[in-house]
């Protein structure tokens, strides 16, 4: 008897990663947790999982992490051609990118239910954008901030705290990712 | 350039303004100025006043940010403190708070009040930005300075804790009051200097922390039996750094009213960024 096999999405052409292909006749599929199992004979079977069974998503959770994965593939391959254009010395089309990557920080922030550690990350570098004060970013910034990105779209339900390391890296390239209202906020009367 | 033959003492309000301040040029100025030494020291003491001032009051408006899901709330509850629980900057506007988080914040009309849900997103922005910032910066604590030095046995440096309702958990933030200030008897060996020091405080003021330094200092002074617990220590505050700052240091501060007279009458030097 061969061992069970866990399946990994298939990707079809225009479809989505979350469809179910059928799983071959030949196999024998199960069910566990929400996960297809199947006991192949001889080659492996391949059956999707589900991306919200792959990722622990939650009923409260599941429309905005797809919404937010949505959001992450439009917002990966931006940065990559602002990255390309700045290294083809083309600021102003980098630019032009990194400015549509703004404009879907909003729209990630609002699938914030996915979790503290996905939240964190996204109001950080919306933060780091209102700090830049529309300065464009540069090589080294546009890089991070796509490191930054493919991991949130890999591990979007990233611990708080392990969230912070991502936060930090995009502090080490210079980029402000604190509201300076709160150095404002906490900064002491004098006394009398 | 650092001179080399410099070394700084810090004190509870450099680290206070480098690494809670951000965007403030106090921070900025007290990051330089740490540059200026080839070394600098960083005692326990002030990362334990560090963590009971300004880090617990930055903890408190966390937890309001949760309880109230509202950062106008928030704010009204803040600036209905009294001036001793709340000694902050109390005139930051609603307006400039959502501009410093929020790009689209600053296309909304400046007289128009925001959207509840706009109140809960900012929330929740400026808590998970808080909690952020206090955790990068717990662990930045000691890196700031090129040592951080006198441990202290009676005090347990843990760092902030988020707990189950999403709340910091700051314990402990106090020494333990089981056993006596591990400082105590270094201190109680130096009467002479225990007594210069009450003397330089301004007899005439009348300043809560001024007249509770000043008594402390005079009884420490005075008698062996004196038990210096968590409360009379944390009175002791500046003297504590002016009295165990290495003789070849400067003490590094921004307050130099009060550090300077301690200092000076020990025949030690203060210095601000």
């Amino acid at each position: 008897m061969s061992a069970p096999v866990l399946q990994f999405p298939k990707r079809t052409s225009g479809g989505s990663e979350t469809a179910l292909a059928p799983a071959k006749p030949a196999a024998k599929t199960s069910e566990f947790a929400g996960v297809s199992i199947v006991r192949a004979e001889g080659t492996a079977a391949l059956a999707p999982i589900p991306i919200d069974v792959l990722y622990p998503a939650t009923e409260s959770n599941r429309t905005e992490l797809i919404r937010a994965l949505q959001l992450l593939a439009e917002a990966v391959p931006a940065l990559e051609h602002a990255r390309d254009a700045l290294r083809s010395n083309d600021l102003i089309r980098s630019d032009h990118h990194v400015h549509s990557i703004q404009l879907l920080l909003p729209q990630l922030f609002r699938c914030r239910a996915i979790g503290d550690g996905f939240a964190a990350v996204v109001n950080a570098l919306e933060i780091a954008f209102v700090n830049q004060g529309g300065q464009p970013l540069t090589e080294k910034q546009i890089v991070t901030v796509l490191r930054t990105l493919k991991e949130l779209r890999s591990r979007p339900f990233v611990p708080f705290d392990l969230a912070q390391q991502s936060i930090e890296e995009l502090e080490k390239v210079g980029l402000g990712v604190d509201p300076v209202t709160l150095g404002e906020l906490f900064d002491a009367e004098p006394e009398p | 350039m650092p001179n080399p033959s410099r070394k700084a003492y810090v004190d509870t309000t450099i680290i206070a303004d480098a690494l809670l301040k951000p965007g403030n040029p106090k921070s900025t100025a007290a990051r330089s100025a740490l540059k200026r030494y080839e070394q600098t020291f960083l005692p326990v003491y002030a990362i334990k006043e560090w963590k009971a001032g300004i880090v617990k009051n930055y903890a408190y408006f966390h937890e309001k940010l949760v309880q109230t899901k509202s950062l106008t709330r928030t704010i009204q509850i803040i600036n209905s403190l009294p001036e001793q629980y709340w000694r902050y900057r109390k005139s930051t506007s609603l307006e400039a708070l959502a501009s410093a988080v929020h790009l689209a914040a600053r296309t909304r009309r400046r007289d128009t009040p925001p959207a509840a849900n706009e109140d809960r997103e900012l929330a929740d922005r400026y808590r998970l930005a808080i909690a952020s910032l206090l955790i990068r910066r717990w662990r930045e604590r000691r890196s700031l300075t090129t040592e951080t030095i006198q441990d202290l046995d009676c005090y347990t440096e843990s760092p902030p804790v988020l707990d189950e309702s999403g709340v910091f958990n700051l314990s402990p933030v106090d020494c333990d009051s089981e056993t006596e200030c591990c400082l105590a008897n270094d201190l109680r060996s130096k009467p002479e200097l225990l007594r210069k020091m009450a003397d330089a405080i301004p007899a005439a003021s009348t300043r809560r922390e001024d007249v509770q330094r000043r008594q402390v200092l005079r009884d420490l002074g005075r008698s062996k039996h004196f038990q210096l617990t968590p409360e009379r220590c944390r009175a002791l505050g500046d003297a504590v750094f002016a009295f165990f700052s290495p003789s070849d240091c400067v003490v590094l501060t921004t307050n130099l009213r009060d550090h300077l007279p301690l200092v000076t009458a020990i025949g030690k030097t203060a210095e601000t960024p």
